[in-house]
């Protein structure tokens, strides 16, 4: 994993956790196998985070705090990148 | 859609729903695409019923007629999905993707209970599978409802979690 910039989380994390969410809150067909795919790798990603990066540093963060908080970051993110159009 | 009429008065718009000539409905909004989206989804649903109830299973073409009607709901539902999804993921805020999914919740309930008892006396003109699509997007819009909700009322993170600008 890359260097963080300015938090404990690494940049290329948080691209990707930003790009699973994109697809997932933006997905056009929301029963496909690649929207289901890219929430569970989502959840696994933030819940590796939490254990192996978070707890350590912030013990009082929980999961379901951290996966609040990282959804938010991510859609922060994802709405000043502007997320691609659906037939991009 | 030739029951349904919009008008449009400077900003604060006027919108005339005429479902069928008995029943007419005056609702005053400052309407935005959103508006114009619920009332023709409102719209497919309302003659779904209305054909549900007027149409007898067995009389010579009355399946192809309900079928139209299944097809224009479903391709509704399919329609506004895909829009609140676009629109959801560019809200910088939860709070505002929350309103755009409890809409679409709002939507798929209001298609469920349309549908529920139309699957029944129209079997063979996909109305069953129109109510399970309907039930399918209520779940997964439900979902992200309530996670966006969460999102907006969880404390913010610590300094030094995530880097402070995304």
């Amino acid at each position: 994993m890359s260097q963080p910039t300015g938090g404990i989380i690494p940049e290329d994390a948080l691209s990707r956790l930003t790009e699973l969410f994109t697809q997932v809150e933006g997905a056009s067909k929301p029963l496909s196998r690649a929207c289901r795919e890219a929430e569970f790798e989502f959840n696994s990603l933030v819940e590796k985070i939490h254990a192996e990066i978070v707890q350590p540093r912030f013990s009082s963060v929980t999961l379901t705090q951290f996966r609040s908080q990282t959804r938010r970051y991510c859609r922060a993110r994802a709405s000043k990148e502007s997320p691609p159009f659906p037939c991009v | 859609m030739t029951d349904c009429r919009g008008i449009v008065a400077g900003k604060t718009k006027l919108i005339r729903l005429e479902s069928w000539p008995t029943s007419k409905y005056i609702v005053c909004v400052t309407a935005d695409i959103s508006d114009y989206l619920s009332l023709v989804n409102e719209c497919q649903i309302t003659e779904m019923q209305k054909a549900g109830q007027d149409l007898i299973p067995d009389a010579v073409g009355s399946l192809e007629v309900f079928s139209e009607h299944v097809r224009n709901v479903e391709a509704a539902l399919i329609h506004t999905y895909q829009i609140t999804a676009f629109v959801a993921v560019r809200e910088p805020g939860p709070q505002h993707a929350a309103k755009h999914w409890k809409e679409m919740v709002r939507i798929c309930e209001r298609a469920l209970t349309a549908t529920k008892e139309l699957r029944d006396k129209f079997p063979n003109c996909r109305t069953p599978e129109l109510y399970d699509l309907a039930l399918d997007y209520m779940l997964e819009a439900q979902k992200r409802f309530h996670e966006n909700l969460q999102d907006s009322e969880c404390p913010s993170p610590p300094e030094g979690l995530f880097p402070k600008t995304p």
